[in-house]
């Protein structure tokens, strides 16, 4: 029987102020060739640089994956020709990773399986290329950006792990802040080996690789497709062919890019220009040290309070959202704060197309209002109509309350109402007190209608039963 | 080493992205082939537990600190560049991209 | 014609400090001469030298490099003047920052009188490689000067300027030294920043001073070398390389390789050797024979690392970003095209070599190996030094040939260089002096290496020999 051995390479840009090897800004999303210096475009006589903050980035990566660390590294030179390389070379690490052997776990239908790391080496990235007629054109903003190379080994079965791979990848790198992880931007980017092997086989069949795939859930489905492509030519008793293939999102297919020629020839040698990096105790520790917690661990942090699974799904995929929450979610109910913000705070940032940061939200307001809902001193309904404010405008939460006329009861106000309506309603009284639960909702109504909708229902309920209790 | 053929000087012509007319490819097959037999003579030196030495710099951990540098303007990006579109250096396109 | 760029440094210092001469005097006879010697020495000649030289007029003399004319080869980049590295990839070529060596040089107001002949990106031996053509030697045009630095060393020995820079690979600062009869240092590789150095083989290349005697050229040393944080291989070196000038050298050790003495040298050369190994020797200098280990494998092993270097080293070169373009419409051609005719044969021969050395299984079995070799021979030198000061022998094994004798042998380039490959390799200091003349009154040299980031030592005992010797190196002296 045929089973999938998938290997997937992730590069993810690392989020230093400066590139790797030269002292220019990292921030290829501006303007055309702005930042780029002689380096980035292999003058003669230029040397490299080292960017020590991109090593720390990316031995966190590695700490955060479990990996080994080579701990004395040096990098290597790549040679092949292309116009988006300045140099003919690349400068990467073949030799000595700066992390191997590492895991990423994923949860699968059999529980949690363990997602092997191959290797995680630092390198740089290309420059980017536009193709125009017969000409292509060049932007060296990106040529020297740092890049993490993660390379898994080949034991993904199918989209679905892959998928899952990859979202436990992603959202790793997002918070621990090294990367944006944006596939749609490219600061991620991904490419898939898929082969089929006899299922008790030690040997692994030909591969394919499907290269740039734009999107997480684009990976499942190209591996999917291509599994099923592979399987159909090995059943007939044909070869698979070693391919480059793409996927084409209008089709949902790979199509082919170039047969793979015989063993690219990179010819590897020591980059000299770049002297040894030794990794000692304490830079090791600083960067173990400096990683916080983790979406993981957050999950079973957030399920241990009592969040619903759905926000905090929501909370974990919305980076900025959860670092709020997180820096106020102790003062007050969490679960509430959870609500409201996964809630009708995130849809109000979604239908106006804006981050937390652009509203007027003030952290003393929006834990009150918390409270206020904890101590059901407001109903949701209320809650509802403040928050918008909150947003929108400046004015604190005591001046919205005042603006819309809200009066919270307290239980004094509430109570003198509810004997009055109780009074005012003896046959109701007795049909609850006969068993008819009817007749305790048509004094609630009633009630209601007096505080025109401000009593809290769930308070309210049990103020009508306890002073019914007394009355005999 | 075996002596260089034809097709040996040609695969490290297309890796060197050098053309090579045909009567060159005869004399660099036996060039090759008289600088190759020197260097065949390391062979001969028994030292397989020696460390390599990449540089006789024996600096380790010389880095920046995470700071923008001193960059280009476009004008000057662009000042060498043979072919240029806009603010673009431009070049042939490959085949198949 | 005056003849100011003959006296020493101090004296031309003391005269511009004086005002008795501007340094306006000294670019004019600059130009003169070279206009005169037709050397070929200079690719390009510093049209603003005069203008320059005016401005620096208008100024007090703040430091002895004032208004001094300096050649440099033309592999070091400059913004104000081409850099073409004596190539048709870079004939036309303006570099957008100065080296940091420039900036140095600029920084003491010394006048950039032009870019040095050099053989065609530093490989060669002769300075018959120049796409710009020959470089003659000013002692004998019939003869090559050396290479790779043929201008720098021309431009100091016809003393159309006072001070020169050169790059040594593998040799390129000290034979041509010890052809044209001028002082050249390789400094340890890591005291002079290569920042701005067109790269041949990284993990050897270094910058050195070339001038006319020993202690200019320590002063130019001593300018040049320090800490750069754009070469990560750079170490600070605050010393004085002068302050050893003078002193007795009594109770020097010095060691000579047999290998460096063997029968493969020129009997001439060897015996002026001896005649300074015995003035040596009556000083109180400890003198001793000995055997290095390995050394006559430093040829091959220079051909796999440094060609394998330098063939990735010259993959910028591809007419995108600058430099010669052979424009097509396929890009496989566009690559091939503009490098094959961008580059020379001997370039190109290199790059093929470098490029096999590295190819597929071979990188294990020649780069690796070659790898380990060098490791092996820093240890050998590693202990030679434990026991002695300073290591002595030819810089070359034979004296400036005639112009052609490498037409059909590419080994023969290699072996010009067999001396002075083994100290490139270790990484260690050498300077190249001029101890006297042969019989057809050609130059010969004197090859002093010393200790890593000991090149004080080096100057102490070649001033005392230069003193001691007392030549009169000018052009037509020895007539």
């Amino acid at each position: 029987m045929l089973v999938p051995t998938i290997g997937i390479e992730v590069h993810a840009e690392l989020k230093s102020n400066s590139k790797v090897f030269s002292r220019s800004k990292n921030d290829f999303n501006d303007e055309v060739n702005t930042n780029v210096d002689e380096l980035d475009l292999a003058y003669p006589g230029t040397l490299p640089r080292l960017n020590k903050e991109v090593i720390s980035m990316a031995l966190k990566a590695c700490l955060a994956f479990h990996c080994k660390i080579n701990r004395h590294m040096h990098f290597d030179r790549k040679n092949y020709f292309y116009p988006d390389l300045p140099k003919g070379f690349q400068i990467t690490q073949k030799d000595t990773p700066i992390g191997y052997d590492g895991y990423i776990e994923i949860k699968t239908d059999d529980g949690i399986k363990k997602i092997g790391l191959e290797r995680i080496h630092i390198e740089e990235d290309t420059c980017k290329s536009i193709h125009s007629g017969k000409q292509t054109l060049l932007n060296y903003n990106r040529a020297g950006v740092p890049l993490i190379e993660i390379v898994s080994k080949p034991v993904i079965s199918n989209g679905k792990e892959a998928c899952a791979y990859l979202e436990a990848l992603r959202e790793t790198l997002l918070y621990l802040g090294v990367s944006d992880v944006k596939m749609e931007e490219g600061s991620m980017r991904c490419d898939a080996n898929v082969s089929l092997k006899e299922e008790n086989s030690e040997t692994l069949g030909t591969k394919t690789e499907i290269k740039n795939i734009g999107s997480i859930s684009k990976v499942a489905i190209s591996i999917n497709y291509e599994i099923e492509r592979q399987k159909k030519i090995l059943e007939s008793g044909l070869k698979v062919r070693e391919e480059t293939r793409r996927f084409d999102d209008k089709t949902e297919t790979t199509i082919l890019m170039r047969v793979k020629e015989t063993g690219n020839d990179y010819r590897y040698l020591p980059e000299p220009n770049i002297p040894f990096v030794n990794i000692d105790e304490k830079w090791y520790n600083d960067v173990l040290d400096s990683i916080g917690i983790l979406p993981n661990e957050m999950r079973e942090e957030y399920s241990t309070l009592g969040i619903s699974s759905n926000n905090i799904a929501t909370l974990i995929a919305n980076k900025e959202l959860n670092d709020y929450y997180r820096s106020i979610y102790k003062k007050t109910d969490p679960i509430i704060l959870a609500n409201l913000l996964t809630g009708d705070i995130l849809s109000h940032l979604n239908k106006n197309n804006i981050e937390l940061k652009d509203t007027h939200l003030k952290e003393k307001d929006i834990l009150k209002l918390t409270d206020l809902l904890s101590k059901k001193t407001i109903t949701s309904k209320q809650g509802k109509e403040i928050l918008p404010s909150l947003l929108e405008s400046d004015e604190n939460i005591d001046e919205v309350i005042d603006k819309l006329g809200i009066k919270s009861l307290d239980d004094g106000a509430l109570e003198k109402i509810v004997q009055d309506v109780v009074k005012a309603n003896s046959q109701s009284v007795n049909d609850y007190k006969a068993g008819k639960e009817k007749a305790l909702k048509f004094l609630v109504g009633q009630v209601m209608k007096e505080t025109k909708g401000a009593a809290n229902p769930e308070a309210l309920n049990r103020m009508l039963i306890e002073i019914i209790n007394k009355i005999n | 080493m075996e002596s260089l053929d034809k097709e040996k000087v040609l695969h490290v012509a297309e890796l060197a992205k050098l053309k090579l007319e045909d009567q060159e490819i005869d004399k660099y097959a036996h060039e090759l082939k008289d600088l190759m037999k020197e260097i065949d003579r390391i062979q001969e030196v028994k030292i397989e537990d020696e460390e390599i030495l990449i540089s006789p710099s024996e600096n380790t951990n010389v880095y920046n600190e995470d700071i923008v540098g001193n960059m280009l303007t476009r004008e000057e990006i662009l000042k060498n560049a043979n072919k240029k579109y806009g603010s673009y250096i431009a070049v042939t396109r490959a085949l198949h991209d | 014609m005056t003849n100011y760029l003959d006296l020493e440094l101090k004296e031309i210092h003391e005269l511009l400090v004086s005002k008795k001469i501007r340094p306006t005097d000294l670019v004019k006879e600059a130009f003169l001469k070279i206009e005169k010697n037709k050397l070929n020495d200079f690719i390009s000649l510093n049209e603003n030298a005069l203008k320059e030289a005016e401005a620096l007029g208008e100024v007090e003399a703040d430091n002895i490099f004032f208004g001094i004319p300096i050649a440099i080869k033309d592999n070091i980049v400059t913004k104000d003047l081409r850099t073409t590295c004596a190539s048709k990839m870079l004939e036309n070529f303006n570099s957008v920052y100065d080296a940091t060596v420039i900036e140095k040089v600029k920084e003491k107001h010394m006048i950039i009188i032009g870019k040095t002949n050099m053989d065609e990106f530093a490989m060669g031996s002769t300075g018959e490689t120049s796409f710009f053509g020959n470089t003659l030697n000013p002692r004998n045009k019939s003869r090559v000067p050396g290479g790779s630095s043929s201008g720098s060393a021309a431009a100091v020995a016809s003393r159309e300027v006072v001070l020169a820079l050169g790059s040594d690979t593998g040799g390129s600062v000290r034979q041509p030294s010890g052809f044209c009869g001028i002082v050249g240092l390789k400094p340890t590789y890591g005291s002079v920043s290569r920042h701005g150095l067109v790269a041949f083989a990284s993990s050897l290349d270094q910058i050195g001073p070339m001038t006319k005697n020993v202690y200019e050229n320590a002063l130019l040393f001593n300018l040049i070398a320090g800490k750069d944080e754009k070469d990560l291989n750079t170490v600070e070196n605050n010393k004085d390389f002068t302050s050893l000038i003078g002193k007795d050298i009594k109770g020097l050790k010095i060691a000579v390789p047999n290998y460096y003495m063997s029968d493969v040298i020129n009997a001439e050369i060897r015996n002026k050797i001896n005649e300074i190994l015995e003035i040596l020797k009556n000083k109180g200098c400890q003198v001793d024979f000995i055997d290095i280990p390995n050394l006559e494998y430093a040829i091959p092993l220079y051909q796999v690392i440094a060609l394998g270097e330098a063939s990735t080293n010259l993959a910028r070169f591809d007419g995108i970003k600058y430099g010669f373009l052979s424009d097509q419409e396929k890009l496989e051609d566009m690559y091939n095209l503009t490098r094959s005719i961008g580059f020379g044969a001997e370039v190109k021969r290199r790059i093929m070599v470098g490029s096999l050395v590295l190819s597929g299984e071979n990188a294990d079995k020649y780069y690796y190996k070659a790898l380990k070799l060098r490791h092996n021979m820093v240890s050998n030198f590693k202990k030679v030094f434990e026991k002695y000061d300073l290591i002595l022998g030819p810089t070359n094994t034979d004296v400036a040939y005639p112009f052609n004798r490498h037409l059909d042998n590419v080994l023969q380039s290699f072996y010009d260089d067999l001396l002075t490959i083994p100290v490139s390799m270790a990484g260690l200091p050498a300077l190249a002096l001029p101890i006297g003349f042969n019989h057809e009154s050609l130059p010969i040299g004197l090859q002093i290496i010393g200790n890593y980031f000991k090149e004080e030592v080096i100057y102490e005992l070649a001033s005392f020999i230069e003193k001691e010797l007392n030549l009169d190196l000018r052009i037509g002296s020895d007539k």
